[in-house]
């Protein structure tokens, strides 16, 4: 025999005639006998009722005139949505020209900047190098502690402190770098030429790689363990 | 031969048992009825001439439509002038997005759901202004939504209650109550409407009528008096 509480969690679907025929013929048999089931199917059936009863219910004011009125009412709001509609549609880009416009803005701006920053593939005539702009080296989000660690480009390593001090003032980053190599290029990097900047001496383990299964022995401050 | 498709079975059923909400408006345009009421051309053939540019179809299918767009509207919204609101703006929004019909989907799912987002945004918005204690709403049935002249006191009492009640039920419930068993839509109606699954819309029927069920018997009691509940089921089931 089907138990209450299966019976119970079909009634809802059962008074609303939701269920299917076979369940709908477990939920009648069972509530012929069981008499709180059947109280409680005939609460819902009641309250059910009287949902549907709202099917035939009108509402105040509400007759074919109001309707009559209602679809004249609708159409002039369209009309108004389709003037106003047309009416910016007039002002309104195609896409493909406002994606064109936005690319060769974009591209302007680019090139732009591009040559205020004496980029390698700018136009270098008129290209000068001055140590107005060199200051105190900047740390870059990669730096150790606010110490400069760049390469000129190509360079595997081996290049001295000299070249890394001369690299650090002439800013960071990848211009810093092409400018170093422009430097080494005009001759300004010799080793007599002073550069008259004090740069803050870069940790000698700093960014190093440290070998695998290297001796600390020898280096200074390991306490020779 | 076009088939007739299974929505416009499907809706002329619902037109059947409606008969307050069935028919065209009065006072339409001969041309415009005549398109209205012409079963053999289907609501995607007047999309489709609407989109060629002719007005008459749109005028068609708000003929058709609007009735039943304005009384599911107020049974979500549950005011006359809301729901006014909410068909005409339904209908705005259609016109607007004719072109992103997908002919081979049912017409009146697709603009039923309009009406039906609408409504239930509607409903959000104003359910923090509109609702009140559930005993302040009893202390004053009936109201006039139902001051129908020609409708006996007890029945005005109990549809100021439904309504009452239907005030207290979250959205999510109450849409698929009003399409279910005030508008007679199946379960496999509703779920595309609301976006839902067939067993989402199910479950929330299900679940609807509980909560429904307890809001009555608690304002019925308390209505008329503590009477004890009826165990006369009536052995079937009435549509």
């Amino acid at each position: 025999m089907t138990s209450c509480t299966q019976v119970l969690n079909w009634l809802p679907c059962f008074v609303g005639d939701d269920l299917d025929v076979e369940t709908a013929s477990v939920v009648r048999a069972h509530l012929l006998d069981c008499v709180a089931c059947r109280r409680e199917a005939a609460a819902l059936q009641q309250s059910t009722k009287a949902l549907r009863s709202l099917r035939e219910a009108g509402a105040p004011g509400v007759d074919d005139a109001a309707f009559a009125s209602m679809h004249t009412a609708i159409l002039a709001a369209v009309d108004r949505a389709e003037a106003e509609t047309g009416r910016w549609s007039g002002w309104r880009l195609p896409r493909w020209l406002a994606s064109a416009a936005a690319a060769v803005l974009l591209f302007g701006v680019g090139w732009h900047l591009m040559r205020e920053d004496d980029a390698p593939w700018g136009d270098r005539r008129g290209f000068s190098v001055s140590f107005d702009h060199a200051g105190p080296a900047k740390a870059v989000p990669w730096s150790d502690g606010g110490h400069v660690q760049l390469r000129p480009l190509g360079d595997d390593g081996a290049s001295d402190n000299a070249d890394r001090d001369a690299e650090g003032t002439v800013g960071p980053g990848m211009m810093g770098r092409w400018r170093l190599r422009t430097l080494e290029e005009v001759g300004f990097l010799e080793d007599d030429v002073p550069l008259g900047v004090d740069l803050p001496v870069a940790r000698p383990d700093a960014g190093a790689p440290r070998k695998v299964g290297a001796s600390t022995k020898n280096v200074p401050g390991s306490g020779g363990r | 031969m076009i088939q007739k498709p299974l929505h416009q079975k499907l809706s002329a059923a619902h037109l059947s048992r409606e008969t307050t909400m069935r028919g065209l408006p009065t006072g339409l345009p001969s041309v415009v009825a005549e398109l209205a009421g012409a079963a053999e051309i289907s609501d995607a053939e007047l999309v489709r001439r609407t989109l060629a540019g002719q007005h008459d179809p749109f005028a068609a299918l708000v003929a058709r439509y609007q009735k039943r767009a304005f009384w599911i509207a107020f049974h979500v919204v549950g005011r006359v002038e809301d729901a006014r609101d909410v068909a005409q703006e339904a209908f705005v929004r259609l016109f607007r997005s004719l072109a992103k019909y997908d002919f081979s989907r049912s017409f009146y799912t697709w603009f039923y759901r309009i009406v039906m987002n609408l409504a239930i945004d509607y409903l959000r918005k104003i359910r923090s202004a509109r609702a009140g204690n559930l005993d302040d709403v009893l202390g004053g049935l009936p109201d006039d939504r139902e001051a129908i002249g020609s409708a006996p006191m007890e029945q005005q009492e109990q549809h100021g209650l439904v309504w009452a009640i239907l005030e207290k039920l979250d959205a999510k419930f109450r849409s698929v109550l009003v399409l279910r068993d005030i508008h007679g839509m199946s379960c496999r109606e509703i779920a595309p409407i609301l976006r839902i699954t067939h067993a989402t819309a199910r479950w929330r029927l299900h679940r609807g009528r509980q909560v429904f069920r307890e809001h009555w018997e608690r304002c019925h009691g308390r209505v008329e008096g503590a009477r004890p509940a009826s165990e006369a089921f009536e052995g079937g089931t009435e549509q």
